[in-house]
C-alpha cells in the first residue's frame, strides 16, 4: 500500500477495507494525536480524541470529495472534535475586555521561537502547559495558518481577545525558552 | 522541523493497537453496507430484465390483437354478402390471404 495515494486508501476503506485503514492510520497518527493533544492540552483526552477521529475517517469516508489534501480533511475532523469537547468546558482563563486594543494586525509572529530545532522542539512541549484558550489560540494560529477573525469566530470571541491570547502565549513560550525549559 | 510537523506526537504505546480495534467494528459495517448495496442492484437488475421481458409479451400479444382486427376491418370493409362469408369454410376464417382467396373465389362463381 505503499505507493497508494491517501484518497485512493480513503475510498478503499469506504468499503471496509481494513489493509488501507492501517496504512493510512501509519501515515497520519503522530499528526492526529499530536494536533489532538496540543488542543486538549493533555496526553490522555489527546488520545481519546485522535481515537474518535479515526472512527469517524471510517464512518464519513464515503462522503470524503477528494477536494484538497487528505490529511487536511483528517485534521480538521480531529480539531472539530477537539473543539466541541473544549466547548463542553469550563476555560481555565478568564479574558480582560479591550485588552489587546493596541495590538496591531501582524504584530503577534512566532517565527523568532521557532527558528531552531531545538527551540521547535521546546515550543512543542512548552505549548501543553499554556492555559486552555492561550493553547488553543496558538494552535489554531500556527497548524493553520488561520488569521485573528477566523479563530474569533471559531472561539466565539472578539478578534482583539485572540489577539491579547496570542500575545500572552507568546510571552509565556518566551519565558519557558529562555528559563532553558525549567517552568 | 517543518512548520506542519511542529504538532506531530509520537503516539503513546498500544494506541495503534486501540485504534484498530475499534475501527474493525467500523469496518465490517462498512463492507456489510457495500454488500447489501450489491445485492440491492443485483435484484433491481433482475426485477428490471423481468419487467422487460413482460413488457415485451405484451406488446407482442398487444400486436397480435392489432393484426387481428385488422384483418375483421378489411373483411368488413368489403362490403360483401353476409351469405359469402357464411360459406367460407371455418378453418380459413383467421387467414387473411386465404379469406381473400376464397371471397374472389366466391365472386367468380357468382358472376
Amino acid at each position: 500500500m505503499k505507493d497508494v495515494q491517501d484518497d485512493e486508501l480513503i475510498r478503499r476503506i469506504a468499503r471496509g477495507d481494513s489493509k488501507a485503514f492501517e496504512s493510512l492510520l501509519g501515515r497520519h497518527k503522530k499528526s492526529v494525536y499530536g494536533l489532538a493533544t496540543h488542543l486538549m492540552g493533555s496526553k490522555a483526552q489527546g488520545e481519546e480524541i485522535a481515537q474518535e477521529t479515526w472512527i469517524r475517517v471510517i464512518r464519513h469516508a464515503e462522503a470524503y470529495a477528494g477536494r484538497g489534501s487528505a490529511k487536511s480533511w483528517i485534521l480538521t475532523i480531529a480539531r472539530n472534535l477537539a473543539l466541541n469537547e473544549l466547548r463542553k468546558r469550563q476555560w481555565e482563563e478568564e479574558l480582560e475586555p479591550n485588552s489587546a486594543e493596541k495590538i496591531p494586525d501582524g504584530a503577534v509572529s512566532f517565527e523568532d521561537l521557532l527558528s531552531s530545532e531545538e527551540d521547535a522542539r521546546r515550543v512543542q512541549t512548552a505549548m501543553l502547559e499554556l492555559p486552555d484558550r492561550q493553547r488553543v489560540a496558538l494552535v489554531l494560529f500556527l497548524s493553520e495558518d488561520k488569521s485573528h477573525s477566523e479563530i474569533a469566530v471559531e472561539l466565539d470571541l472578539q478578534v482583539n481577545a485572540v489577539k491579547a491570547l496570542l500575545m500572552r502565549a507568546r510571552e509565556n513560550l518566551k519565558k519557558h525558552l529562555t528559563d532553558g525549559g525549567r517552568r | 522541523m517543518k512548520r506542519e510537523d511542529l504538532f506531530d506526537l509520537d503516539t503513546p504505546p498500544g494506541h495503534e493497537d486501540r485504534v484498530l480495534r475499534r475501527a474493525g467494528d467500523e469496518l465490517k459495517t462498512a463492507r456489510d453496507r457495500v454488500r447489501r448495496r450489491g445485492f440491492a442492484a443485483l435484484v433491481a437488475a433482475f426485477g428490471g430484465l423481468v419487467t422487460a421481458g413482460l413488457a415485451l409479451l405484451y406488446f407482442r400479444r398487444a400486436d397480435d390483437e392489432t393484426e387481428a382486427l385488422t384483418v375483421a376491418e378489411e373483411v368488413n370493409a368489403l362490403d360483401v354478402d353476409g351469405d359469402l362469408l357464411a360459406d367460407l369454410p371455418l378453418e380459413d376464417t383467421g387467414d387473411f390471404e386465404s379469406l381473400m382467396e376464397d371471397l374472389d373465389l366466391l365472386e367468380s362463381e357468382d358472376v
